[in-house]
């Protein structure tokens, strides 16, 4: 996306709080991404990206979809952390959905647990297009 | 005074659980958690354990073993009204019915959960979901975050008169992800500490240390020395950088952003300490059953911990010093002291009422034996009273960690590895930031455990909560709630109150800043 | 009011203008693991130790697949431990967005033995290598290599015939 300036709206579907801890951490002081456009807001409706974390329990279903429906277009879902990527170490009990794709689509995917501030800050710079993605998928087959 | 922890087992018949329960709270017993456990494939019945506390036997095991048809006994709610939840969580997972217990709504599952259904039951498949998402109307609309900036899809309604608060329900459970069935489905011995870890990512290293305690004392697994204090620094470590996140969080809710900004600055330093020495700045995955996998470096930490102790004070005075907050802070959310005991809260939230108890002095775990430290203790059970502990268990906090850093003993980290043998029963107690957390652990056969219960503290504080807030402004809500520090994930658990108005708790956390 | 100001001039300014400079990774950091496809034998002890199965090995059409999904992946560094021949190794990345999931698969297909006696695939060609090689370091013979282990348990109690049928 080429605006200035990102409208961040954090959405937890029932993480254990270690993603979202580091969401709040990229705030302040020593990280500050607010330097490069972000602001949370409070409310889905006046976001721009939907920030989603948490292996998505059966509870917080619906209310994800309802969340994602009130985000305006265009809209950018990121899962963080590897519970919002694919369920993590929850992706088959009996309580979650594994993995927050099974609800609303998604645009980018951030691996880790937790992910560090520094990855945090590389997704919103790819998304604004001040970086490059690093990681690259490879297969190999004998013979 | 204790030296190290101790439990004892007491079994009793169904018909004489009340008269015995009642016997030791007169005594002076105090109650901690209850455990629920299928037993029908190794012992043909379904038991129900109340783990109680006392202060010269430690802790006692109150067990009645119930038939496998129709598993039921008594509440004794009336004798200790601490104990609805765990009853409660008991009749919905495991399926033993408690008579005398008021079932309005569910407290952990979904509403349209299929009443026959429990999940803790031995012929409950962990995979299995029989239900794909729940009826939101049911749930209610998870009505904003309790942090400004984190949105935890818990709700809290509450019911007022005007300004005031009369009354607040928990509707929430709604990080409930089922970890104690997937352990048991499919997690080994040593795997199981990385998802005790990630019950929380806040208090996430005791839950990981308080498995392991328990399945080391099962097998008989002899700790090594440099490994359990190792293990204590690393608590501690936990125990600074969860209070300054609260401490921070409260200033935001009093409208002092530079109080927020600071806390959490000093945070990172113990948070980059923790990844210089773990790999992670959460999620230090240092536990395996019988010691830990990395050794620390004594010295680089000492450094350190020398200027962090002056900047905390620094910043601590700049906090007295601020009238705003000592202002918003004090008289608000009082808990009185016979109110605390009998919904039997923990932590801080007791210290700050006048209940003087901490697991590392009265059960010692881990290296707490053969450390000095000081416990606060506050009479007045007001927010500032609960911040006012925090902030001075903090700098203990500190003093614990040179203590530990100038004389940890050498030797080698980790146990000769052992069979567990299985069908023995333990369990193992810790003070986490928040207050008192309880293992307790049936090992079971291949390598895997037989029943595994967590009790992380906010279980036990949030049920006072109504009590706090009874009385109070709306504005107010949002900065007694963050007060008792309630980590829902590792809770998994909703208020409500009602009367003409709903509101958003973002509304009021506007309302309550200036 | 004195001390507030006082705190914010001492303080000064702490942001580290990352992505601009590079960044801070202290050393032991628990990054993304990564498999050397060279080294691998495809033994599987890696998949059985992973907490979240992120690690799976599957067997189909004569090979052995072994798949990494970093996306499931919790960092815990429990498959370098325990690898025998070290070929997974725990890099510092932690740079690991993508917009695509299959950036995120590490994927190695090995081939497989067949057992000479009841024909079924139970072993990779690496495997078998390999021991092959601690048995002659041991200055032993190598009998009996391309036998599966319930074929060769028959064949050691002289039972060659029931194997064969």
């Amino acid at each position: 996306m080429d605006k200035r300036s990102i409208w961040v709206f954090h959405l937890n579907t029932g993480s254990c709080n270690g993603c979202d801890i580091e969401i709040l951490d990229v705030l302040t002081p020593f990280h500050d991404v607010e330097r490069l456009g972000v602001k949370l807001v409070g409310s889905p409706r006046h976001a721009d990206v939907i920030l989603v974390t948490g292996p998505v329990t059966v509870k917080a279903a619906e209310a994800v979809r309802r969340a994602y429906e009130a985000v305006p277009h265009p809209k950018v879902v990121v899962a963080i952390g590897s519970c919002a990527c694919s369920g993590g170490i929850f992706y088959d009990s009996y309580s979650t959905r594994g993995g927050v794709e099974n609800i609303i689509p998604v645009d980018l995917y951030v691996p880790g647990c937790p992910p560090r501030p520094e990855a945090i800050i590389h997704a919103i710079s790819l998304l604004k297009g001040i970086a490059e993605k690093k990681i690259k998928g490879e297969v190999y087959r004998e013979g | 005074m204790m030296r190290s922890q101790i439990y004892s087992f007491l079994e009793v018949d169904p018909g004489s659980l009340r008269d015995k329960m009642k016997e030791l709270v007169d005594a002076g017993a105090r109650f901690s958690t209850s455990v629920a456990v299928d037993e029908r494939p190794i012992n043909s019945c379904f038991s129900h354990t109340y783990i109680l506390f006392l202060k010269d036997r430690g802790y006692v095991l109150l067990t009645t073993k119930l038939s496998s048809e129709m598993p039921e006994h008594d509440t004794l709610t009336d004798i200790v009204p601490g104990v609805e939840w765990a009853e409660k969580e008991a009749m919905e997972l495991v399926g033993i019915k408690i008579r005398g217990l008021p079932q309005k709504r569910k407290l952990i599952l979904p509403e349209n959960w299929p009443e026959d259904l429990h999940p803790l039951r031995k012929d409950f498949d962990y995979r299995y979901r029989p239900v794909e998402k729940a009826d939101l109307e049911a749930e209610g609309l998870p009505i904003g975050p309790y942090h400004p900036a984190l949105h935890e899809p818990e709700s809290f309604r509450l019911y007022v008169r005007g300004e005031e608060i009369i009354d607040a329900e928990y509707v929430g459970f709604l990080v409930h992800r089922g970890v104690e069935k997937v352990a048991e489905g499919r997690l080994t011995y040593n795997q199981i500490p990385f998802i005790a870890e990630r019950i929380c990512g806040i208090c996430g290293f005791i839950h990981s240390t308080l498995y392991c305690n328990a399945v080391e004392r099962a097998a008989g697994i002899d700790v090594p020395e440099r490994a359990k204090w190792i293990r204590s620094f690393m608590l501690e470590l936990e125990r600074i950088h969860s209070h300054l996140l609260l401490v921070g969080v409260v200033c935001h809710m009093a409208g002092f952003d530079t109080g927020f900004m600071h806390a959490w600055r000093l945070r990172e330093n113990f948070m980059r300490l923790a990844e210089r020495i773990s790999g992670n700045r959460k999620t230090y995955g240092m536990n395996l059953v019988g010691g830990v996998r990395r050794d620390i470096d004594n010295i680089a930490a000492l450094d350190f911990l020398k200027s962090s102790k002056k900047d905390i004070e620094e910043y601590v005075s700049m906090l007295m010093e601020n009238r705003l907050l000592i202002r918003r802070c004090e008289g608000i959310g009082v808990l009185g002291r016979q109110d605390a005991r009998k919904m039997c809260v923990v932590g801080p939230v007791a210290r700050a009422s006048g209940i003087d108890i901490d697991v590392r002095r009265d059960s010692p775990y881990e290296a707490y034996g053969e450390l000095s430290f000081r416990v606060p203790v506050y009479m007045e059970g007001d927010v500032l009273s609960r911040v006012m502990v925090r902030l001075e268990e903090i700098k203990e906090s500190i003093s614990i960690l040179e203590q530990i850093a100038g004389e940890m003993p050498k030797g080698p980290i980790m146990a000769e590895t052992r069979d567990v043998p299985p069908l023995i029963r333990s369990i193992a107690a810790g003070e986490a930031p928040r207050g008192e957390d309880i293992h307790f652990v049936i090992t079971g056969r291949d390598n895997k455990v037989y029943r595994w219960r967590v009790r992380s503290p906010t279980y036990n504080n949030l049920p006072a909560l109504p009590l706090m807030l009874k009385g109070n402004l709306i504005a107010d809500a949002p900065l007694i709630i963050g007060s008792i520090d309630p980590c829902f994930s590792c809770t998994d658990r909703c208020i409500v109150l009602k009367e003409g108005r709903r509101y958003r708790l973002e509304e009021l956390v506007g309302r309550g800043r200036l | 009011m004195r001390k507030v100001v006082k705190m914010a001039v001492e303080t000064g300014v702490v942001t580290r203008p990352y992505p601009f400079v590079a960044p801070e990774v202290p050393p032991g950091f628990r990054g993304r693991p990564k498999i050397d496809f060279n080294l691998c034998i495809g033994c599987g002890a890696c998949a059985s130790v992973c907490p979240p199965n992120a690690i799976t090995v599957e067997e189909k059409d004569g090979f052995r697949r072994i798949s990494l999904f970093t996306g499931r992946c919790i960092f815990c560094a429990r498959c370098g431990e325990v690898c025998p021949e070290k070929a997974i190794k725990i890099t510092e990345d932690f740079e690991l967005s993508s917009d695509e999931k299959i950036d995120l698969y590490q994927i190695l297909e090995l081939k497989m033995v067949r057992c000479e006696i009841c024909g079924r695939f139970f072993a990779t060609e690496r495997e078998l290598k390999k021991v092959k090689e601690e048995i002659e370091k041991k200055g032993m013979e190598v009998e009996k290599l391309n036998l599966c282990p319930e074929c060769r348990e028959k064949v050691s109690a002289g039972l060659e015939s029931l194997a064969r049928r």
